[in-house]
């Protein structure tokens, strides 16, 4: 099959859009993980909870979205569940411990309930 | 009309297009063949997300509805909206189940209304009048 176009745009993509559009299906699959667990799968049910109209909900749960901070903590606080986490240096939420091990030159994790 | 498969997409998801009549090239080749320039990002994501679809499943949420046809890509307003003139770059296709996509053709969108457009039109309309096909293959493969 002649698909030469398609493939030069794939390996020519820029990772940061590739990266975006991954993590724009990522956020949208756990979108809707979280609208199957707290409504039911229902739509309706998450619009009234925001008090949004269903057209205005719907637009955000399907597509490669640029999805603002805004809109992020809207569905996060209409879920009561966490959308996305943030990484930070200091402290990681899912391991409670990690420990060098010299000689093995292996990391060790330990991971605490949260995970 | 003959089906055929995608080979090179068809990794956890089979990717099948099809040839009209004695056309020389399949549908969706006759799409990737085309050139759409100021719309460089939205076929790097429109392809990429076919390429991750191909990884994470046809999930109908990835598609957008135009009527009984689904259309590739579903990208946001902005990437859309740096080209004024127009709606954005349309592949139509048909998601049958989160494991089996037909890719077809599609162009660049026009007007708000799909059979509208000069461009996309001959393609939409394909994709309806082909509908009942898809709706008889669902309920085969139910």
């Amino acid at each position: 099959m002649k698909l030469k176009k398609f493939k030069e745009v794939i390996d020519n993509t820029p990772e940061e859009v590739r990266e975006y559009v991954a993590l724009s299906m990522r956020i949208l699959d756990r979108i809707h993980e979280l609208l199957e667990k707290k409504f039911d799968g229902k739509q309706k049910l998450l619009a009234q909870k925001m008090g949004k109209s269903e057209a205005e909900v719907s637009k955000w749960l399907s597509g490669v979205q640029n999805f603002t901070i805004k809109t992020i903590t809207k569905l996060e606080t209409a879920f009561g569940e966490r959308i996305l986490s943030v990484v930070s240096e200091d402290q990681d939420t899912t391991c409670e411990l990690v420990k060098w091990d010299s000689k093995s030159r292996k990391k060790r994790l330990t991971i605490g309930q949260k995970a | 009309m003959a089906f055929k498969k995608v080979d090179e997409l068809s990794h956890n998801v089979d990717f099948y297009t099809v040839r009209l009549g004695n056309k020389e090239l399949t549908e969706f080749e006759f799409f990737v063949n085309k050139d759409f320039p100021d719309h460089e990002e939205e076929i790097e994501i429109l392809y990429n997300t076919i390429d991750i679809i191909g990884e994470r499943g046809a999930k109908i949420r990835y598609f957008k509805s135009e009527g009984p046809a689904n259309a590739l890509p579903k990208v946001s307003k902005p990437v859309i909206l740096s080209n004024e003139q127009d709606f954005g770059i349309r592949l139509y296709c048909v998601r049958l189940t989160d494991y089996l996509v037909v890719l077809l053709n599609g162009d660049i969108k026009t007007t708000l209304n799909p059979k509208d457009c000069p461009r996309v039109a001959k393609h939409f309309v394909m994709l309806l009048l082909l509908h009942p096909l898809w709706t008889n293959l669902e309920v085969i493969m139910k």
